[in-house]
């Protein structure tokens, strides 16, 4: 079960890098849309919502292999290629412990977990047709997090930096709205675990799915 | 011819004269037998010495054997070391102690002697009955040839008990204290002296062995011998009987004392009536009183046979003891208790720095149930008596003796008789020994202390905490029960605090909540009907059962 945060680390881009030359291939394979860009700096409000998959064993153990986080973002493009975006994304969990080495009798103890990340960071855009876009991007988050037992009065709240990485493609609609698919890995270390694991990292896989709306 | 002859003749008896030359010098086993000092004084307990077998605590150091390429590394190593003889292989060496410090040209007379401390000297020679040439009053300890267990080394802990029984007087001890009789100790003291003599290696002393034997028998103790074999071929019995313990019979208390004796005329006339028949007849009296009462852990009381010839039947018992991991959890022994030198005569209750806290339980029971004035002497190096075999394994014991110093002057003497003995103060040191060893082996009041005592602990564990919990249970106890109450310690056999806030009605318990990188230690008792609790149960460590 136990696995350094290295060996986590280094999974997690893999699998970061591989999606993103995915993603990028598939943008590729359809330069017949490419077409001359009408997408012009401005600012943007987006919402999300996703599937997320931990790289934690750990939690994925404690609370289930897929969650959903929910996110609002603020995006501005300062070019037709460059953009800043700031964003919060929550995410809310519950589940229950598990025993460590022998057991004897079966006890579990309700958990609940959750997460809220303040996020910041900048997109590079490829445009691939009139109405739509590729991106690529990444940044910093800064994330509050919280495990609590239910039934007895135990928990732990902290505060950690991580960071994403991201691509995606924007499809828009209508004069003001676009739809966002987002493949993004995030990395958030922790540090000290407890018996379970050594180190934890709440970070994951997620692809999400939003709706923006251009101000 | 006879020039040839003569070179021949030359070379022959040269070669001879060789051979003899060689056979005729000491051969060296390369061991040596040395006395380490103890750093800083006499205060400090051993820490072990690499390349250095230790065989005898002395109260100013100690006596082992090392290599003689050894020596000087200790020496290098800044400690301090004499050595007492380059041959140790296959000799027999004892610990003499002289009435006065001048006798020392006396004993050089009879062999090699090397001096240890003041009074006190090393002693050897080629005669295998050494009790047989030293003058009567020289007290003799045979050196053990094993080597010192680490354990004998340490302090040791004394057995925890619920405060209130420490404090409280328990009426069950009360009672049986009241039951030891001097009229009754007389008797039993008069029976041995009887024997004309218990010198070890007589037929008397093996009558009295087997007069003991019955004894205890006749009583519906669990009667045995422990034979071994000594001197020039002979063999004697230490004579042993027990009251099994109710909860944990593997633990027990020893009462013993030694029932052979000695004088100048040993073989015919030793009638040993202080020496130390005293100290037997209190063994007698105690298994007769004590026989009638259940315990919690077992009592042996062993009459030790040899005593006077360097205490080879406790030797042979005790290490018999430390090979089986017997668990002793003290021994009380009596060695002349029956003389009154002045008033108030005091007991001298001796031990080592590991069993001070025996000497302490003594007193303190002393004190509750049978006052009497009591000197607690820490030395090591009083090796006169059979307590010291157990020392020398690494069990507690203490030896209680009316003087230190013999202040009787029928002291291995034939006149050594019941006349010159007072049983009051006999009597009064044996209601105290009783006490001891009752408190020790915690009598069963009601209700009986819960067996079967197992723990299992299991870890559940979130992202950032995990937390241990230990499930418990024993056996129902028998008889009317009103619950039980749990108690929990970090340290084995540390301070126990109780952790149910109201009685237990079942024989389980569930402990949560509690750090999973923390050890914890549980015993449990038993209430009656009338709301007395019960000694504690046997100790388990939070995961003994998790298998």
């Amino acid at each position: 079960m136990r696995t350094t945060d290295k060996d986590l680390l280094r999974r997690s881009i893999s699998c970061c890098a591989v999606s993103l030359l995915l993603f990028g291939l598939a943008g590729l394979c359809v330069p017949s849309l490419a077409q001359t860009t009408e997408r012009k700096p401005g600012i943007s409000f987006g919402l999300s919502a996703g599937l997320f998959y931990s790289q934690e064993k750990a939690f994925r153990v404690l609370y289930g292999t897929v969650h959903i986080p929910l996110g609002v973002q603020l995006s501005c493009a300062l070019s037709e290629r460059i953009g800043f975006l700031v964003g919060y994304k929550y995410l809310s969990s519950s589940g229950g412990t598990v025993l460590i080495g022998p057991g004897f009798v079966q006890e579990t103890h309700p958990l609940s977990f959750k997460n809220s990340s303040l996020r910041f960071g900048a997109t590079y855009n490829v445009n691939l047709a009139k109405r739509s876009a590729m991106f690529v991007g990444g940044g910093a988050s800064y994330n509050f997090f919280k495990e609590r037992w239910e039934v007895i009065p135990l928990s732990r709240n902290g505060k950690k930096f991580g960071f994403f990485i991201q691509t995606g493609n924007v499809h828009d609609f209508g004069k003001r709205f676009s739809i966002l698919t987002v493949l993004e890995y995030t990395n958030i270390p922790t540090g000290k675990g407890a018996k379970l694991q050594e180190g934890v990292n709440l970070g994951g896989l997620e692809l999400a799915l939003g709706l923006s709306f251009r101000l | 011819m006879k020039r040839k002859l003569f070179p021949i003749l030359r070379s022959v008896f040269g070669i001879f004269f060789s051979i003899f030359i060689l056979n005729s010098m000491p051969r060296s086993s390369g061991l040596l037998l040395i006395k380490i000092e103890k750093p800083g004084g006499s205060a400090r307990l051993f820490s072990p010495v690499e390349g250095a077998r230790l065989i005898q605590s002395l109260e100013s150091g100690w006596i082992a054997v090392c290599s003689s390429g050894r020596g000087p590394t200790l020496g290098g190593r800044g400690i301090s070391f004499q050595i007492l003889d380059t041959d140790p292989a296959g000799k027999t060496y004892y610990l003499v102690r002289l009435p006065a410090a001048g006798d020392i040209v006396l004993l050089k007379k009879l062999g090699n002697v090397r001096r240890l401390e003041d009074r006190l000297c090393l002693f050897w020679c080629d005669r295998p009955e050494v009790r047989e040439i030293l003058p009567s009053r020289f007290l003799l300890k045979q050196l053990p040839t094993g080597t010192i267990p680490l354990q004998a080394l340490q302090s040791r802990p004394g057995p925890q008990r619920k405060r209130d029984l420490r404090s409280s007087r328990n009426p069950i001890i009360s009672r049986t204290v009241n039951q030891v009789s001097g009229a009754s100790l007389g008797a039993l003291i008069r029976k041995l002296e009887d024997f004309q003599t218990r010198y070890s290696s007589t037929p008397q002393c093996e009558s009295a062995g087997t007069y003991l034997f019955n004894f205890l028998n006749d009583l519906g103790l669990q009667t045995g011998y422990d034979s071994f074999s000594f001197g020039n071929g002979y063999v004697s019995r230490n004579v042993v009987g027990v009251i099994p313990g109710r909860v944990a019979p593997d633990r027990e208390v020893i009462i013993c004392g030694h029932y052979d004796s000695f004088s100048d005329q040993a073989r015919t006339l030793a009638p040993g009536a202080d020496d130390n028949a005293s100290g037997t007849a209190a063994v007698m009296e105690l298994a007769r009183i004590m026989k009638d009462q259940a315990f919690n852990f077992s009592l042996k009381f062993i009459c030790f046979s040899a005593e006077e010839w360097g205490l080879l039947g406790s030797q042979h018992y005790a290490l018999e003891g430390m090979r089986s991991r017997e668990k002793i959890i003290g021994v009380i022994n009596m060695d002349m208790i029956a003389f009154v030198d002045k008033r108030p005569e005091d007991l001298d209750l001796i031990v080592d720095r590991g069993s001070e806290w025996l000497a302490d339980e003594f007193s303190a029971a002393a004190e509750k149930y049978a006052p009497l004035p009591l000197l607690k002497i820490v030395d090591a190096s009083f090796s006169w008596s059979d307590h010291s075999s157990f020392w020398d394994q690494g069990f507690s014991a203490l030896c209680g003796i009316e003087d230190a110093e013999p202040a009787n002057p029928n002291y291995h003497q034939t006149t050594d008789t019941l006349d010159k003995l007072d049983l009051d103060f006999c009597a009064s040191v044996a209601r105290a020994e009783l006490a001891a060893a009752a408190e020790l082996a915690e009598p069963l009041s009601s209700p009986p202390a819960p067996t079967g005592l197992r723990a299992q602990s299991q870890i559940s564990s979130s992202l950032f905490w995990a937390i241990k919990t230990v499930y418990l249970n024993w056996n129902s106890a028998a008889g009317a029960t009103k619950g039980y109450n749990i108690y929990r310690t970090t340290a084995s056999h540390g301070t126990y605090q109780r952790i149910n806030s109201s009685l237990l009605g079942q024989p389980s318990y569930v402990d949560s909540f509690l750090d999973p990188d923390t050890k914890y230690y549980y015993v449990v008792t038993a209430l009656d009907d009338l709301g007395r609790e019960s000694n504690y149960s046997e100790e388990v460590k939070d995961d003994e059962n998790n298998g």
